[in-house]
């Protein structure tokens, strides 16, 4: 089975390992070259970063005008998108696609039990949709968050509200993407339905995430307070690790999804 | 064929509706191990529907199908072999890579004889499924059945598009396999001909309804074709009229009647399998409904 | 003890049932020498490979066959021609004279073949009670 989920996700592995991989390249070479920007006019990144605290003004990116804005928008633009861009290319067609050319009762009518098919292809879609998430994330923070940081705060800093600059959470943003897409897939059947309704899902999760993520940290928070010990680990909570907290949630949110394919099974077809 | 086997397909008030319209309407039969059932109906009678629950492919709104004494499912997909009226395969995939496929995915696989099928059949093992022809695809997939050495073969108009000379070989392939290791074959068709000396046993499907299940040659003698002027047929009396059909002044009609008549002015002779199989499926079933729909 | 060499030819359009084609052919192979005492039929699978019939419908047949006296069952080994055929009364002999005669006056009334078989079938099954005999057997 491992074998035909991977003939038949190559593909759209090769899509997604491209993007992530021309995605993170452009990150490092981006990254280079905006600090060289940065270094020709003196201009020292560690004064401003994390929170815009040093000279610049406020709706002005700090970053000099030109080149070095122009690439640290876009860096902004690869991370907040190309995980869910990931997830859609990995999710939408898993089973939608199959089920479009009917070729799904070729699988289920051989000797294997429907959720090995379930389970077996949703396992290599997920795992290769993390891995190429992973890798471009970890280039994202690594190099390029310190510049997306202090672009200006009206127009693409916001974007990192999608992300935090945390792995964990654009990693669990394409596990999610691609565990909805790939079940409303399953069950419609239809490529077109499970790419419209993963699209317009996308906010309400990160919403939802972001919600749950401040709860927690909350709840996390109130049990620190209870004991100074615990306090002492935890530490405050900052941004990443309210972010790591949604993330924690959109890993349940992708067990529920899950769940709900495996319920739906019998239905299909 | 002992009664007290455990059939190889059973059918219980299988129901099953699509929006609104009911394409299997308390369905119920059996077809007893090794038997080579044909399941005849018109285009829409509901076959495709039924085969694919058989299959387990589909869960019905209502009723039970059980293989070999087990629901239809993941429990039975080792003992059946469907191949669906469009061929499932996976068109990217080469010919070999799906022989292949069914060595992985079947504990039963049959490798030696899915490579003398392939080779009877000419088949290009480089070629691609989705480059075939339809023809060689449907002999594909029916080989991806077989091989994998099912109990219960279901085959959705395996003929249909099938060249003459193709379908004589693989009705000697079916029949050859039933031979050698006695398979319950149940397949669909609306082509009389094809099915002719393959099946002993039909099953009529009409408006999503089981008209006739039975075995062939003890139809043929329990029913009549009688011809005559339409009020003649008042002297049939009390026996069951299946269908009747008037062309100008005269009358035929298939009758259940396992006695034959006496001399009289009524002519008689006992049906032949298309005789018997037009018969049923003339019967008016809910399908003139949809015809006022359209 | 020389193998299965008749071929059998269904066709599955005459509405005559299968099996009765196969007794048919049988019996000519053997009237006409094709097939000699202590010739093997071919098995049920040899049969259904090549025709697509049913193998149960061949072994129906064969059973018929042997039923009449034509062939026998042997364990294990297949069906053969029985080696002391009972010749066919002469009586048939006479019977197919009188056909041939009326033959001739079908053809001058207009009837062609089929019609011909159609006319013979009809009254036969009309008043053939060996038809019913047959079919018990199954």
């Amino acid at each position: 089975m491992t074998w035909l989920a991977l003939r038949l996700l190559r593909p759209y592995l090769i899509v997604a390992a491209a993007l992530s991989a021309i995605s993170a390249a452009f990150i490092l070479v981006a990254s280079r070259t905006i600090q060289s920007r940065a270094d020709a006019y003196g201009i020292i990144i560690a004064d401003y970063a994390p929170d815009r605290t040093g000279l610049c003004e406020p709706t002005v990116t700090c970053l000099p005008a030109g080149t070095a804005t122009s690439l640290a928008q876009a860096t902004a633009l690869v991370a907040a998108f190309v995980p869910l861009l990931v997830g859609l290319i990995l999710g939408v067609p898993l089973f939608a696609r199959e089920r479009e050319d009917q070729s799904e009762a070729f699988v289920l009518t051989q000797s294997v039990p429907r959720s090995r098919w379930l389970f077996t292809k949703l396992f290599w879609a997920l795992a290769i949709g993390a891995t190429a998430t992973a890798v471009l994330a970890v280039a994202f923070r690594l190099t390029a968050a310190r510049y997306t940081l202090i672009l200006e705060n009206a127009g693409y800093s916001w974007l990192q509200e999608i992300h935090h600059n945390n792995v964990g959470l654009m990693v669990m943003q394409t596990v999610f993407m691609t565990a909805l897409a790939a079940v409303v897939g399953l069950i419609t059947g239809r490529t077109l339905r499970a790419l419209v309704v993963a699209v317009a899902a996308w906010p309400v999760a990160l919403i939802m995430a972001q919600i749950g993520g401040l709860l927690l940290g909350l709840a996390a928070m109130l049990l620190t307070l209870w004991s100074d010990s615990l306090s002492t680990i935890f530490g405050t909570l900052d941004q990443d690790e309210t972010a790591t907290f949604s993330a924690l949630v959109l890993a349940v949110g992708t067990a529920v999804v899950v769940r709900l394919g495996k319920s739906r099974l019998r239905r299909v077809s | 064929m002992s009664a007290d086997r455990v059939p190889a397909l059973e059918v219980t008030g299988l129901t099953h509706g699509f929006g609104g319209r009911r394409a299997l309407d308390g369905c119920s039969f059996t077809v007893p191990e090794g038997a080579v059932t044909a399941l005849v109906g018109r285009n829409g009678a509901g076959k495709s529907t039924l085969m694919r629950a058989a299959a387990g492919l589909m869960q019905p709104d209502g009723g039970a199908v059980r293989v070999f004494g087990n629901p239809a499912g993941d429990a039975t997909l080792t003992r059946i072999g469907y191949v669906a009226q469009q061929p499932s395969l996976y068109p990217m995939l080469t010919v070999a890579q799906t022989l292949a496929l069914g060595h992985r995915l079947n504990p039963r696989w049959d490798t030696a004889y899915a490579h003398r099928l392939a080779d009877n059949a000419a088949m290009p093992t480089r070629a691609r499924v989705g480059a075939l022809a339809p023809g060689h695809r449907t002999r594909l997939a029916l080989i991806m059945a077989l091989a994998k050495r099912p109990g219960l073969l279901l085959l959705d108009e395996p003929l249909a598009p099938l060249d003459p000379v193709a379908r004589a070989e693989v009705t000697g392939i079916l029949m050859a396999d039933v031979a050698d290791h006695g398979t319950t074959v149940l397949l669909s068709s609306h082509v009389i001909a094809d099915i002719e000396g393959v099946c002993d046993h039909v099953v009529v499907m009409t408006g999503g309804q089981v008209r006739l299940a039975t075995e062939v040659a003890p139809a043929l003698d329990q029913h009549l074709v009688v011809v005559g002027a339409g009020n003649e047929l008042d002297a049939l009396g009390d026996t069951e009229i299946v269908t009747a059909r008037t062309a100008g002044r005269d009358v035929t009609a298939l009758v259940r009647a396992a006695e034959p008549l006496p001399d009289g002015v009524l002519a008689w002779h006992r049906p032949t399998l298309e005789e018997l199989l037009l018969g049923y499926l003339r019967v008016a079933g809910p399908e003139s409904p949809r015809k006022v729909t359209t | 003890m020389i193998g299965a060499f008749v071929i059998f030819r269904i066709d599955r359009r005459t509405g005559i049932a299968v099996y009765a084609q196969l007794m048919q052919q049988v019996r000519q192979a053997i009237r006409m020498g094709r097939l000699a005492p202590g010739d093997r039929l071919p098995t049920a699978r040899e049969v259904s490979e090549q025709t697509g019939i049913n193998p149960n419908t061949v072994l129906k047949a064969y059973r018929e066959l042997e039923t009449a006296g034509l062939v026998e069952a042997r364990q294990g080994s297949g069906t053969f021609v029985r080696e002391h055929l009972t010749p066919l009364p002469d009586s048939v002999e006479v019977l197919r004279r009188e056909l041939a005669g009326w033959a001739v006056r079908a053809h001058a009334a207009g009837l062609d073949v089929s019609d011909m078989q159609a006319l013979i079938a009809e009254v036969a099954a009309g008043t053939a009670p060996g038809a019913q005999g047959e079919r018990r057997v199954g």
